[in-house]
């Protein structure tokens, strides 16, 4: 063996000893929101991004990169195939990214054990809304009249049958004993233009998320009927009743979360439950989440893989049961 | 002739919307249309009036052999350039892409070595630092910095 | 007068130094990015604003900035159109018509003055129309539903009968073909996936960025190779670099009737400055295209879809200001910067946020100006593009083009079709089949089966849903109108010379 090369080797030898040693810390960290600058995704990695920086529990400042396309699916194909390793990077996802998996949208081979799930930080939550002359004072007497009259009105939002948005009218029929597919339904682009379509009285229902639409609650065009929350929430929202304390069980929650790829190692893994169950605790977190109108609900680690195959399995009988999947 | 093959491919591709069309499978829908109807419709109206073209074609004019060469030569270039754009990175892959084409253009090989690192050099310094628009590395650049 | 005393307040928010600065930078960025092939107002919008939100710029001053960039890009847009026949940006597919011949001709330089005046004239009247009607029209948009849209489509494929040309058979192939790209993609009412081949990144459809970089720049650059290689090639000549008053008089009224229609079709959500263009082109052609010179280099043929586009920009900040719903793809981004910085838009957004908004739509005042003021003296370098040699332009313009693709969602995939529509472009266009009702047939065909399907979902499969209604009656009639518009014309002059 030459000299030079048992320096190389040696040298080799003393660098993969001290990366040993020292514990895994990121350099570059990045959120990868699957979605259009200021979309949802966005949000939620702001969310984690500006209270980072703001605890500076992690030095680095966290950049947010973009990678739209099918509601995430491009993104999950992506960590999954080419950034299986990479630690830097988290992927922002939500309720509707599972929802897609369990339809098997996302990839037919792709579970919810493909990736690494880190954690969940929030949440928003469906809402019924209607317009404010509508003839439906409560939730029950909405559900009275589907039932009498299943297409005797439209509901639409901003999706397609099988999204997150379908579901929440699909939980109102069900609510109303009819099956889904015998209600009137009308898919748009996007919850904006459902809106408007309720506004101009060409849908009569639009079932939403409340923190997404707090921005039209003051206009006094539209009733909430019902929030589908465990508890009332506080605020502006203290005056909605939940589906729950009206007799109905519906509740439907659009959390947010993040994974990490699937080859990603345990070490790096820990680090980020680490961070984030220390970054939870601080007020700024906090602060940062209700500006972002969203609600507390935080899965951490291990547990927030285990809710995530509960969540799948959960969709993946919802969808079935409305004759989506076989 | 080519415009007659081109009757026959356009024929194809309606036909293969056509067998789509009917062939996806649809849980249920909210309109009797569903969403077979169109890919069928469409598919069908480009399968009939290919056939006016394929009846009747017209004159094509294409430019002699040479120039044909050099224009698959760049479609060539550029799906190679698609390939090789995540592994060569931005950098390399472009200023190859840039002094090919430039030479076909006509340029010298001192323009198109000049055009080559020019242009990649501009555009991935705009990118990357004035936009922030993460344009790839390449395995070889990140492995000369990682070291 | 309440609307003028707010517009004041809103120009003491614009005239402030910094915004002044950031006023003149966004329309110059907002023209660079219209005018770079591959990069449109979507992505000039969505890259510069987490820039803006990381720099920690206050909301007024991001969003004074962003829509220069958005109105900016809509103003540019026309340079590669003219100069390189490669459209700058989708609003911009329509200038190529006669813009890219009026270059051809020598005319380079009033082809693009010429389209910088119908740009401001678009979007100043489309401003006055915003500052004094926004909440009129936003209460008329409501009541277009599914059906009133798919009426509406109806109308817009009506107009493109006046794109027929000489062959019939292939102007309808191409409607057919961008169709058929157009249905690709997941259906947006069951969400089933339609030609996709398993691949997540045709989950969306074709992005508009991608079937433009394919179908005029991939192709444009194979077509460049015969001009280039032929023996009697010659660099254009440039005359001169103004527009006359009696040319500017000459297209005074399709300006005008360009303008409306271009600001109607923002107002509306769900359409864009590409039908905006669409539909004013075609039906300038249908009024205007006596002597059968449209597609030939005609002025009013280059005004019509300039002021459309830029009308459109105004148009499209109504149902964001006065509903907090977007009107467009790139005010569905400027409605994400809001939220960024925590505003939840919504009908009260004026009442809540009076600076904020006022100072928006001053600030659109001064831009346009400003606009007007930068491009009339960048004429005289536009036109150098032309000098260019093809040794540096051509790899310049696909790299660039390539670029602004890749960036949409960071993947080669994208480069990957963009290739493959270049190739079937390249064959189209060799074969004379013509390419505008293959973009129209693109961008309708989505929204028309949708509203379709949208329509019937709510009826049941009642086709009288599209009779009901007078908004679906006035498009009806105009659809007719439109139809007959040269058989009418034609008897009118028949009438009149017989009366000579």
């Amino acid at each position: 063996m030459s000299k030079a090369l048992r320096l190389v080797t040696s040298m080799a030898a003393i660098v993969a000893l001290s990366s040993a040693l020292n514990a895994f810390e990121v350099s570059k960290p990045v959120c990868l929101a699957p979605a259009k600058p200021g979309g949802g995704f966005d949000l939620s990695c702001r969310l984690v991004s500006n209270s980072l920086g703001a605890t500076k529990i992690i030095e680095k400042p966290m950049i947010v990169n973009f990678m739209p396309g099918g509601v995430g699916a491009v993104a999950y194909n992506h960590v999954i195939g080419q950034r299986s390793n990479d630690a830097e990077m988290i992927v922002a996802a939500s309720t509707g990214s599972v929802l897609n998996i369990a339809q098997g949208k996302f990839g037919a081979n792709y579970t919810v054990d493909s990736v690494k799930w880190l954690a969940a930080l929030g949440t928003d939550y469906g809402a019924i809304i209607v317009k404010a002359d509508a003839k439906w004072n409560t939730l029950a007497e909405l559900v009275a009249d589907l039932k009498a009259n299943p297409k005797g009105f439209a509901l639409g939002s901003g999706g397609s049958i099988g999204s997150q948005d379908w579901m929440k009218a699909a939980i109102i029929a069900k609510l109303a004993g009819i099956n889904p597919k015998d209600m009137k339904y009308v898919a748009f682009e996007g919850g904006g233009e459902a809106l408007t379509a309720l506004l101009g009285n060409h849908i009569q229902v639009y079932p939403g998320d409340i923190a997404e639409f707090s921005g039209q609650l003051s206009s006094g065009k539209y009733k909430v009927l019902a929030i589908l929350s465990e508890e009332r929430l506080p605020g502006q929202m203290a005056n909605i009743p939940t589906a729950k304390e009206q007799g109905f069980d519906a509740v439907w929650t659009i959390w947010r979360g993040f994974y990490v790829g699937p080859n990603v190692t345990d070490e790096q893994y820990n680090y980020w439950v680490e961070k984030i169950q220390k970054l939870v605790k601080t007020p700024e977190f906090e602060k940062e989440r209700e500006l972002r109108g969203l609600y507390p609900f935080t899965v951490i680690g291990k547990d927030y893989q285990k809710f995530m195959q509960e969540e799948e399995k959960k969709f993946k009988a919802l969808a079935q049961e409305a004759g989506l999947t076989k | 002739m080519i415009d007659r093959a081109f009757g026959v491919f356009l024929l194809c591709v309606g036909l293969y919307m056509v067998y789509g069309g009917i062939s996806l499978e649809v849980p249920f829908s909210y309109d009797p249309l569903g969403p077979s109807a169109f890919p069928i419709g469409i598919g069908a109206l480009l399968a009939l009036l290919s056939l006016f073209v394929i009846a009747k074609p017209g004159k094509a004019h294409f430019p002699d052999l040479n120039t044909n060469l050099k224009t698959v030569l760049i479609v060539v270039l550029l799906f190679i350039y698609q390939l090789v754009f995540d592994v060569l990175g931005f950098l390399l892959a472009t200023a190859l892409l840039v002094f090919c084409i430039s030479r076909i253009f006509k340029g010298t090989t001192s323009q198109a070595l000049g055009s080559g690192v020019g242009v990649s050099v501009v555009v991935y310094g705009i990118f990357s630092f004035l936009l922030e628009v993460p344009l790839p590395m390449g395995v070889i650049f990140s492995k000369l910095l990682g070291a | 007068m309440e609307v003028l005393t707010s517009l004041m307040s809103g120009f003491a928010v614009a005239t402030t130094p910094l915004h002044l600065f950031l006023i003149v930078l966004g329309c110059l960025l907002g023209t660079l990015f219209g005018a770079l092939p591959g990069l449109g107002p979507i992505n000039g919008v969505a890259i510069l604003l987490p820039i803006c939100y990381t720099l920690g710029l206050p909301v007024e001053s991001s969003l004074i900035m962003l829509a220069g960039i958005y109105y900016g890009a809509e103003f540019g847009g026309r340079i590669s159109s003219i100069l390189l026949n490669v459209p700058g940006d989708a609003g911009a597919v329509f200038t190529c018509l006669d813009g890219y011949p009026m270059a051809q001709k020598g005319l380079a330089g009033p082809a693009l003055a010429l389209s910088g005046v119908a740009s401001f004239i678009g979007g100043t009247i489309a401003i006055v129309g915003l500052t004094f009607f926004a909440p009129m029209l936003a209460s008329v948009a409501i009541f277009f539903g599914p059906s009133e849209y798919f009426v509406l489509m109806i109308f817009a494929f009506a107009t493109i009968s006046a794109l027929m040309g000489s062959n019939p058979a292939k102007s309808l192939i191409g409607v057919a073909v961008g169709l058929a790209v157009g249905v690709v993609g997941v259906d947006s009412t069951t969400g089933v996936l339609r030609f996709t081949f398993g691949e997540a990144e045709l989950f969306d459809g074709f992005e508009f960025l991608i079937v433009i970089v394919g179908f005029f720049a991939v192709s444009e650059i194979m077509l460049m190779l015969e001009h280039h290689s032929s023996a009697d090639f010659e660099m254009p000549k440039i005359t001169r670099v103004y527009v006359t008053v009696k040319e500017l008089l000459y297209c005074k009224w399709t300006m005008v009737r360009s303008s409306i229609i271009g600001f109607v079709v923002g107002v509306l959500p769900g359409t864009g400055a590409s039908i905006a263009s669409a539909v004013s082109y075609t039906i300038a052609q249908k009024i205007s295209d006596k002597e059968g010179t449209f597609g030939k280099g005609d002025m009013r043929g280059l005004a019509a879809p300039e002021s459309a586009n830029n009308a459109c920009a105004g148009g499209a900040l109504i149902p964001m200001l006065t509903l907090g719903v977007p009107g467009s793809g790139t005010t569905a981004v400027l409605l994400g910067a809001l939220m960024l910085y925590n505003i939840n838009p919504g009908p009260m957004l004026f009442v809540e946020q009076p600076l904020l908004v006022w100072g928006l739509i001053a600030s659109m005042y001064i831009g346009n100006v400003a606009l007007l003021v930068i491009n009339f003296p960048m004429v005289r370098v536009f036109t150098k593009i032309l000098q260019v040699p093809y040794w540096l332009l051509v790899p310049s313009v696909i790299v660039l083009a390539f670029v602004g693709v890749y960036s949409v969602n960071m993947s080669t995939f994208a480069l990957l079709l963009s290739i493959i529509l270049g190739v079937l472009g390249y064959f189209l266009r060799k074969l004379h089949y013509p390419m505008a009702p293959v973009i129209l047939g693109f961008v309708l065909g989505r929204i028309m089966e949708d509203n379709l399907r949208r329509a019937f979902a709510m009826s049941g499969g009642e086709v009288n849903i599209f009779f009901q209604g007078t908004i679906n009656w006035i498009l009806w009639g105009l659809t007719i109108f439109i139809l007959f518009v040269p058989i009418i014309s034609k008897m009118v002059a028949k009438r009149y010379a017989l009366a000579k």
